[in-house]
């Protein structure tokens, strides 16, 4: 963990916890992340474990059950916690885009996708009319939809889940933002159209190059795609690595238990491998270590103490009580 | 947005021709407006002339609808009373759309404790019986304003808001947690963006239908506010109450009662037609 200065974007010890009836519920407890222009991090966890929930906190659009209790957002040297809520809409969209999972209702039924791409035009470029319609047709053959002329004129109805996807990009990008939040874009779809959408977030990345947080739960995916990753369980960060370095050598027995269940194409498994147990729920987290009760090499220690992230080696660090004390080495 | 063919107003109005009685009654209601505007000018009719020595003339090819108690051609003042209802349907009708979506906007968009609030407000004013309401407020403007619609527009609008608040308070309440509300934030569009762009069209189906069909409710109250004596205006509720007075055993002079009714029935049911048609064309739920 190099003490680069210029990240773009950071995120500090970041809480977040909801309000419920049950009371406050922790949903993220203290992450920390950083993404330099240009580079793709991957955010690795099970549904649930605070993925998505990181990713709407650093653009201040929780639920208003959601608050932030402590922790910084830092992007290109502002502090967005301390923005005003007319700052960070100026931002959302111009700066920092989101794509999120699902294709099929975040577009808006009653208005064409051209109208729909051009209002972040408005929004933000203040085009007039007839700019937008021609910048929406030259972003959405930018996306790869064919016959854009055309398309542009079309409602989300008559469109392909794949093909509403594109044009939820060719939205994020409309401003070519500096970093691009990307949360599952592909999980709701077709393994092939997976294929060809995460193809396009590359081919705009090289192109813009703009930074990219990819949320996921697909491994697969963050080998194909991500440089680092984050591997988040129960609202933390339990091991942070670049990708080679993951992949070969994981450390934590959650990352461990990730890859095994991987489906392999050449292996001759007939079953598929799962991870035992259940994720903890968010009331009861165990004051020590939220893998506990589901690892394989749980230590008598891990049930009360926490084990805190700490670094093994360059750029790979694991927050386990197998591993600590071994950064030494 | 009716620019492609494929739009979802587009598939609601291809629905809506498909309603022979809806089309009917887009037909009458065009019919009867027509008119009530245009057939006093064009027929070159005096609503307000007596003619002492032709006092309650049966119709005949002079007075279509013959003549009432003062010798005043009738077929006029059904017109005009026409007017006077049709306008306070609508102005009311409107009135109401106003005051209810920007209300229930507010409402289902904010949610909590402001919502909280503003919904018991509405439950306290429904409390109120409505007749009573109106007839308050009608009283206060009865000295002032005579013979001017206005204060039956604002009572009857009054009235009408609160329902139309809950509908679209209701929507709002759904459609903020759809995603593509979200999406919206996400290019960072504000508050009244996001309300009057993103969430009011795709509950416009709801406010239209509930206001077509305000209108014939507004009507029937004007009508038996006028029958109760409490109207302000020549209208057909006044009319219908005026020919009743009329009818006795002895000499009925039906013509008095008969054509206000008929076309206060005719424009009540046609409304209800089209109400009807509209919210089969446009119920989400008969969609694919």
């Amino acid at each position: 963990m190099g003490g680069a200065a210029g990240a773009l974007l950071e995120v500090r010890d970041l809480h977040v916890s909801f309000d419920t009836e049950a009371g406050a519920v922790p949903a993220v407890r203290g992450v920390d992340l950083r993404v330099q222009r240009g580079e793709t991090l991957a955010v690795v966890g099970e549904s649930g474990c605070g993925k998505s929930v990181t990713a709407l906190a650093i653009l201040r659009l929780l639920d208003p059950s959601g608050r932030i209790e402590r922790g910084a957002v830092r992007f290109d040297g502002q502090d967005l916690l301390g923005l005003s809520e007319p700052e960070m809409r100026a931002l959302r969209g111009r700066r920092i885009g989101m794509v999120f999972q699902e294709p099929m209702t975040s577009l808006n039924p009653v208005f064409t996708v051209g109208d729909q791409i051009g209002e972040v035009l408005a929004i933000h470029r203040g085009l007039g009319k007839r700019e937008r319609r021609a910048e929406a047709i030259r972003l959405l053959e930018k996306v790869g939809i064919p016959a854009a002329a055309e398309r542009v004129d079309q409602y989300p109805h008559e469109m392909s889940g794949g093909m509403k996807q594109r044009v939820m990009i060719a939205i994020a990008i409309a401003c070519e933002p500096e970093v691009l939040i990307a949360d599952e874009p592909t999980t709701a779809l077709d393994v092939t159209v997976q294929a060809q959408i995460l193809d396009l977030l590359r081919a705009l990345q090289q192109e813009m190059r703009m930074a990219i947080v990819l949320i996921t739960h697909n491994l697969g995916v963050v080998a194909q795609f991500a440089q680092r990753v984050l591997v988040m369980y129960a609202g933390k960060i339990v091991e942070r690595s670049d990708v080679a370095t993951l992949f070969r050598e994981p450390l934590h027995p959650y990352t461990r238990a990730l890859l095994r269940a991987l489906p392999s194409r050449s292996a001759h498994a007939e079953r598929l491998v799962s991870i035992a147990g259940t994720v903890p729920s968010p009331l009861e987290y165990p004051p020590g270590c939220a893998f506990c009760a589901r690892c394989p090499d749980v230590l008598p220690r891990c049930a009360d103490d926490e084990p805190r992230l700490e670094g093994v080696e360059a750029g790979h660090a694991v927050a386990c009580w197998l591993h600590a004390g071994t950064g030494a080495r | 947005m009716t620019r492609a063919a494929a739009g979802p107003w587009s598939d609601a109005w291809r629905r809506l021709r498909r309603n022979r009685l809806a089309l009917a009654g887009v037909v009458v209601l065009i019919a009867i407006a027509l008119a009530c505007i245009a057939g006093p000018p064009l027929l070159g009719l005096d609503a307000e002339t007596t003619h002492p020595q032709l006092r309650h003339e049966p119709p005949s090819l002079a007075h279509w609808f013959g003549t009432d108690a003062l010798g005043r051609d009738f077929l006029a003042r059904v017109l005009l009373g026409g007017r006077t209802s049709l306008l306070v349907g609508f102005a009311a009708t409107l009135a109401s759309v106003i005051v209810g979506v920007a209300y229930g906007a507010v409402a289902g968009y904010y949610g909590g404790r402001l919502d909280e609030l503003l919904m018991r407000v509405v439950d306290f004013l429904y409390g109120i019986p409505y007749m009573f309401l109106v007839i308050l407020i009608m009283l206060m403007f009865a000295e002032t304003a005579r013979g001017d619609p206005l204060p039956v527009f604002l009572a009857l609008g009054l009235v009408q808001w609160l329902t139309m608040a809950r509908i679209v308070r209701g929507e709002f309440l759904v459609l903020r947690n759809r995603e593509f509300v979200l999406a919206a934030r996400l290019i960072g569009a504000g508050d009244a963006r996001i309300i009057f762009r993103h969430i009011l069209p795709n509950a416009l189906g709801p406010i239209v239908v509930y206001a077509t069909l305000t209108v014939p409710a507004v009507i029937i109250l004007e009508s038996f506010l006028s029958f109760l004596g409490l109207g302000v205006a020549l209208s057909w509720g006044q009319l219908v109450s005026e020919g009743v007075s009329v009818v006795n055993p002895i000499r009925s002079y039906w013509w008095l009662l008969v054509w206000p009714s008929v076309l206060l029935a005719s424009t009540l049911l046609a409304l209800n037609f089209v109400g009807d048609g509209l919210r089969d064309a446009l119920d989400p739920r008969a969609q694919r």
